[in-house]
C-alpha cells in the first residue's frame, strides 16, 4: 500500500497532538509526572502479508489489554489503545498509587484503565475530528484483554481495512510503559483521510 | 408528535431508569435531570432543568472534568469518569449519605434529529461492587500471605524431618552394631556353659536384646510411613505380589475386587503382607484367604477373611495395639497406622475359632475402579 508521506505526517501530526493533550490530562488527574510520545506511526492495508505477525508482533505473545472505541459515520472503524496485560495492570497500579504489587485486573483496576484508555483515545479522536465535516456516532468505550490477534480479528470489517498503528510510550514516575494506538478504518474511510488531508494542505482548514 | 410530546415521552421513559441520568445541551446547560438524580441529590428536575450544569453541580467547573466534557462535543466520543479517580461527583442530598458512596459516570455525546448536539451523563451507584472487589482483594491479600507462610513452614518442616530421619538413622545404625557385639558376647558367655542364676540371667538377656531389635525394626518402619506421596494400587495386584513368597504354599487365596484401585502409602505392601502373614501364621491350620469388596454408602469396605483359628474375643479389642503380638513383622498397630494416612480404618469382624475376617473401609475419593 502506498502511502503518500503528507499523509504519514498528517496522521502522526494529528496523533501527537491528541497524546500529547491527553499526557496533560493525565498529570492533572492522577498528580504524576506523565509523559506520553509517539514515535513511530504505521499505515497499512490489514490484508498485506503477514501484516497482524510483523506490525503486531511485540503484542501477540501475551496477552494485551485493551480499551476500543467503535465509531461509524464520516469515518467508520475502531480505536483501541493497546497495552500488554501486566503493563496495563503496573501502569494502573502506579497512576493509582496501590500499594503492594497486585497480580490481577479486577473491575476497579479495569474500570481504572477504561478510563485512562479513555482519555487518550478521546483527545487523539478529538484531534483527528478537525478532518471532519460531520460529527459521529460512537459506541460506548469496553475494555477486553486477550492475546492481540483474537481482539483485533473481529474488529476487521474488511480485508480491505487499513490500520494505523502507533507505538505509544508512556513515562510515568521515571517508569516507562509500551503501548500500541490501533485506528481500523474502512478502505473509504482513510481514504477520506487522506483526500481531507491533501484538501487542508492546499485550501487550509 | 410535538416537540413537547417528544420530550415529555423523553422523560417518563428516563424516570424509570435506575440510574441517575441529565441531559446537557452542547453549552452545558441542563435540558433533562431524571427522578434517580432527584432522589440521590435532591435537587429537584425544575431547579435543574434549564441551569448550566457547573452551577448545579459545582465539580464541572473543575479544570479537568470541564477540559474532558469539552472534548465530548469536539468528535472525542464518550467520556468515562471512574471511581477511582472521581469517587463522587453527583453529591447525594445530605452529607451523611455520601459516606462511603462511590459513582461511575459516564457522558456520551449524541445528535437530535435537528442536528444539535446534546451529551447524556449516566451516574451509577458502584458502591456494593467497589466494597466486594476491595474485599475480594483483602481475602486475596491474605490467602497469598498465609499461602507464603505455609511454604516456608513446610521448607522448614521439610528441613526437620530430613535432619530426624538423619538422626534415626544414625542411631539406629549405631545401636545395631552395639547390639551385634552385645549379643556376640553374650553367645560367648553363653557358649562358657553357664549354669543356675547367670544361665538365666544370660537367657533374659538375650530376650531383652531381641526385644530391642525389634524395637529398632519397628522404629525404621515408622520413620517410612507418610514419606512417600500415596498412589494407586490395584487390589488384585496387590495381593498377588503380598502372597508370592513360600509361606503361602498350600493356600488358597482368591481375590474378587475387579479393578478396583485404593489410594494409599506405598507402605501398604507391607501392610497387606503383614495380614496375610498374620492370616498363615497365627491362623494355625488357614487353607482359605478370600479378598472381596462391598459398597456401603459412598464407602467402599474392603474384606479379608480366612478360614483359620480366628481372633480370640478376649484380645479382639488389642490387636491393633502398639506392642500386642509376638513383635514380629510390621505388627497391626503399623498396619492401621499405614492404612490411616489415606483415610482407611481397619476392623476385625470375625468369629473365634472359626477365622478372621478384617474390614478396612476406604473413605470415597480414596478409591476407584476404572474401566
Amino acid at each position: 500500500m502506498n502511502i503518500p508521506e503528507e499523509v504519514l505526517d498528517g496522521v502522526r501530526e494529528l496523533i501527537t497532538i491528541g497524546v500529547g493533550l491527553s499526557g496533560g490530562m493525565l498529570n492533572q488527574l492522577t498528580n504524576a509526572h506523565v509523559t506520553l510520545t509517539v514515535p513511530d506511526v504505521q499505515i497499512s492495508n490489514v490484508a498485506s502479508e503477514n501484516y497482524m505477525s510483523t506490525v503486531l508482533y511485540r503484542l501477540s505473545l501475551d496477552n494485551t489489554s485493551y480499551v476500543t472505541l467503535k465509531f461509524s459515520g464520516e469515518l467508520t472503524g475502531s480505536f483501541s489503545l493497546m497495552i500488554p496485560y501486566h503493563s496495563a495492570l503496573n501502569l494502573v497500579v502506579i497512576l493509582t498509587g496501590e500499594e503492594g504489587s497486585p497480580d490481577e485486573m479486577d473491575a476497579l483496576r479495569v474500570e481504572t484503565l477504561l478510563e485512562v484508555g479513555n482519555i487518550i483515545i478521546s483527545a487523539v479522536m478529538s484531534a483527528v475530528s478537525i478532518l471532519l465535516t460531520s460529527r459521529l456516532s460512537f459506541e460506548f468505550p469496553s475494555y477486553r484483554s486477550e492475546k492481540t490477534l483474537n481482539l483485533i480479528s473481529p474488529l476487521i470489517l474488511n480485508q480491505s481495512d487499513v490500520g494505523i498503528i502507533a507505538k505509544t510510550h508512556f513515562s510515568v514516575f521515571q517508569k516507562e510503559f509500551v503501548g500500541d494506538i490501533f485506528m481500523l478504518l474502512t478502505r473509504d474511510s482513510y481514504q477520506h483521510i487522506e483526500n481531507r488531508i491533501f484538501s487542508i494542505m492546499n485550501e487550509g482548514l | 408528535m410535538t416537540e413537547l410530546e417528544k420530550n415529555v415521552k423523553c422523560s417518563l421513559f428516563l424516570n424509570t431508569l435506575p440510574v441517575g441520568v441529565c441531559i446537557i445541551r452542547e453549552d452545558h446547560i441542563i435540558s433533562s435531570w431524571n427522578h434517580t438524580l432527584e432522589n440521590w441529590t435532591g435537587i429537584q428536575s425544575i431547579d435543574a432543568i434549564d441551569k448550566h450544569l457547573e452551577n448545579v453541580v459545582p465539580v464541572f467547573t473543575d479544570r479537568i472534568i470541564k477540559d474532558r466534557v469539552n472534548v465530548i462535543f469536539k468528535g472525542g466520543g464518550p467520556v468515562i469518569f471512574s471511581s477511582r479517580f472521581h469517587p463522587r461527583i453527583f453529591p447525594l442530598a445530605s452529607s451523611t449519605q455520601n459516606e462511603g458512596r462511590v459513582q461511575r459516570v459516564s457522558i456520551s455525546p449524541f445528535e437530535l434529529t435537528d442536528g444539535e448536539a446534546r451529551a447524556m451523563i449516566v451516574v451509577e451507584d458502584v458502591t456494593a461492587i467497589t466494597d466486594q472487589v476491595l474485599k475480594y482483594r483483602q481475602i486475596k491479600d491474605q490467602i497469598k500471605h498465609e499461602f507464603e507462610e505455609k511454604k516456608k513452614t513446610e521448607q522448614a518442616l521439610a528441613v526437620a524431618i530430613s535432619k530426624l530421619n538423619t538422626l534415626g538413622s544414625i542411631t539406629r545404625h549405631d545401636l545395631n552394631n552395639i547390639l551385634t557385639a552385645f549379643l556376640g558376647y553374650l553367645t560367648f558367655a553363653q557358649n562358657e556353659k553357664p549354669e543356675g542364676k547367670i544361665a538365666e540371667y544370660l537367657e533374659k538377656m538375650e530376650r531383652a536384646a531381641g526385644v530391642m531389635r525389634n524395637q529398632i525394626a519397628f522404629a525404621k518402619d515408622y520413620q517410612e510411613m507418610g514419606n512417600s506421596l500415596p498412589t494407586w494400587f490395584r487390589i488384585d495386584k496387590l495381593v498377588n505380589s503380598s502372597t508370592k513368597g513360600m509361606g503361602f504354599s498350600g493356600i488358597t487365596i482368591s481375590v474378587d475386587t475387579n479393578t478396583l484401585e485404593v489410594l494409599a502409602d506405598p507402605l501398604i505392601v507391607k501392610a497387606m503382607y503383614n495380614l496375610f502373614e498374620n492370616a498363615v501364621r497365627h491362623g494355625e491350620h488357614t487353607t482359605i484367604i478370600n479378598v472381596t469388596s462391598k459398597k456401603i454408602d459412598d464407602d467402599i469396605v474392603k474384606i479379608i477373611e480366612d478360614n483359620g483359628k480366628g481372633v480370640p474375643i478376649q484380645n479382639k479389642n488389642r490387636i491393633f495395639d502398639r506392642g500386642f503380638g509376638s513383635n514380629t513383622g510390621l505388627g497391626l498397630f503399623l498396619v492401621r497406622e499405614i492404612l490411616g494416612i489415606t483415610g482407611m480404618q481397619i476392623i476385625e469382624t470375625g468369629t473365634d475359632e472359626k477365622g478372621a475376617r478384617f474390614e478396612i473401609r476406604v473413605p470415597a475419593g480414596q478409591f476407584r475402579c476404572p474401566e
